[in-house]
């Protein structure tokens, strides 16, 4: 009885990947897509999030790979919204050429 | 003498009477017609200039025009930019990565127990590797060079983040405690405004350093305001010889899971308003097995014997702030904590444990000279000031060897936007008589990548 309640909350976030990594999925789709107003979004955001903790770093300092698995790392590490993130990415990745 | 003529009288009184009628009007005559010429004058002098007033404003208009048209067209233009630059960025390989990491080195001198030395300081390397926007794995080395001049290599954190959805992520394996904000978001050194934590926030201290376990965090704008959370569970923390150590260990020693996090909201754009806890029982300290040979029998005894003891209970909270707009970074954390009915007489090391509380704050405040005078030297510069305690009660041993009040000031140059020169002094206070209050003279160079 003790180890089927030690194993619960392992199921339970199983369950929960489970659940959430077809929403992970789909919400990957449609992504490529220029949105006009995604620039400025991000540009804002940009400004706005990621001053909260350190400098900013100059958006020609990474490659696009690199800002994508840079943002990426900021949005779980600051708990960043995922579209806000998105928006941070293609600011950098349109403002690195 | 002649007889008046009463004819003559009256017509010579006549004539002086037409005369004088006559007169007066022509002479009024002849000055309205003076005055109706000069406003005629001035008021074609004022439409002259009215005309001219038009003109100009229509030239202005004119130019407005061609100017808003203008901008119309670089916006249209930079609008298409920022559309193409978007579509035409490099396509993302399904599998990408990017090294990060931080180095610094230093030098500190002081007036205390401790002599003047150079410090090798750390290099702390961490790898990020994505596939798609699924999971990302990333991990960050601790490498420093120990008094004794041998390598330590440390995992500070390696662990996988699922992607879940925009507003939640599993993270999976050892990672940094999302208990307060220094320890996860401010301790490395290229963003840390100081040249070390605060008193209490380091290894030893109160702030949990790491878990490993899993966490569920994220974000969301609820409204136009950001909410964030982090929870997570975890082996938790351990009973040492100083404390309670929280430092992501390897495995659970005593069957109970210990369960963290926190919660923070913008109630302006540049505020941030944190709450954090840690509960947890922890299982009272074993003996090291003594060098040169291990007793697989008395550790099983010793095992039974920890076993019988009552587990204490091992709870923390704590609130943080962060204000950071314009030039001012500006920033507190309070962390307090609480440890009793750890083994119900004392400890199998022979320690009499009573109800133990550990305390540790600071508050922080930095100022970047950008923009306050014309010279690019200033533009670099930024003061810090940062004034911090730690402290226990419940043991008078452990609370002589930790408590004491902490004041730094220091001056930051910034090279770049990640490679920084901080030079500081820093003041302790020890509670122990014991121990002699020192200042230290710190200088280090630290440069994030």
């Amino acid at each position: 009885m003790k180890q089927k309640r030690e194993i619960l909350p392992f199921v339970l976030v199983a369950a929960l990947v489970g659940a959430m990594g077809f929403s992970a999925a789909t919400s990957a789709a449609g992504k490529d897509k220029p949105d006009p107003k995604q620039f400025a979004r991000g540009a804002k955001a940009w400004a706005k999030t990621c001053a909260r903790c350190h400098n900013m770093k100059a958006a020609r300092d990474n490659t696009d790979e690199e800002w994508h698995v840079d943002v990426t790392h900021m949005r779980v590490r600051a708990n960043i919204p995922g579209d806000m993130a998105r928006d941070i990415e293609a600011f950098l990745r349109a403002s690195n050429k | 003498m002649k007889k008046i003529s009463y004819w003559s009288v009256a017509a010579t009184m006549a004539t002086a009477v037409a005369v004088q009628a006559f007169t007066v009007p022509t002479q009024a005559q002849d000055i309205d017609q003076a005055q109706v010429l000069e406003r005629l004058m001035d008021l074609e002098a004022e439409i002259k200039l009215l005309k001219e007033q038009l003109t100009a404003a229509k030239d202005e208009t004119a130019k407005t025009k061609k100017i808003a048209q203008k901008a119309a067209k670089t916006a249209g233009k930079a609008k298409k930019s920022a559309v193409k630059a978007i579509a035409n960025a490099d396509k993302i390989r399904p599998n990408s990565w990017h090294m990060a990491g931080y180095a610094d080195v230093g030098i500190e001198v002081s007036d205390g127990e401790n002599p003047g030395t150079f410090t090798s300081g750390k290099f702390n390397p961490a790898f990020h590797f994505q596939y798609k926007d699924w999971v990302l794995f990333e991990s960050e080395l601790e490498i420093t060079t120990t008094i004794d001049g041998e390598t330590e290599m440390e995992v500070e954190y390696s662990q996988l983040d699922f992607l879940l959805n925009d507003n939640m992520t599993l993270v999976a394996g050892k990672f940094l405690s999302p208990v307060g904000q220094f320890q996860e978001r401010l301790h490395p050194s290229w963003i840390n405004r100081l040249t070390n934590p605060p008193a209490g926030f380091a290894h030893g201290g109160i702030q949990p350093i790491g878990e490993v376990g899993l966490m569920l965090r994220g974000g969301k704008m609820l409204g136009d305001k950001l909410f964030t959370y982090s929870l997570a569970v975890g082996n938790g923390p351990r009973a040492e010889h100083d404390g309670v150590e929280v430092e992501g260990f390897g495995r659970d020693n005593n069957k109970n899971k210990a369960i963290s996090g926190r919660v923070a909201f913008f109630p302006l754009d540049d505020l941030e308003i944190g709450g954090s806890f840690l509960a947890a029982k922890v299982k009272p300290e074993t003996e090291e097995p003594a060098a040169g040979g291990h007793d697989e029998g008395a550790a099983e005894v010793e095992e039974m014997e920890v076993a019988a003891l009552s587990q204490g209970k091992y709870n923390l909270w704590g609130a943080d702030f962060a204000y950071t707009k314009g030039n001012w970074n500006v920033r507190g954390e309070y962390l307090s904590s609480k440890l009793k009915g750890l083994g119900s007489e004392e400890d199998i090391t022979g320690n009499n444990f009573s109800t133990l509380t550990w305390e540790a704050w600071y508050a922080q405040a930095a100022y970047r000279m950008s923009g306050v005078t014309d010279s690019d030297f200033v533009d670099k510069l930024e003061p810090v000031v940062r004034y911090g305690q730690y402290s226990s009660k419940g043991d008078l041993e452990l609370r002589e060897a930790i408590s004491e009040k902490r004041f730094n000031v220091g001056m930051n140059y910034w090279l770049s936007s990640s490679v920084v020169v901080k030079g500081a002094v820093e003041f302790r206070n020890y509670l122990a008589a014991t121990r002699e209050d020192d200042t230290r003279l710190q200088l280090q160079l630290s440069y994030g990548f």
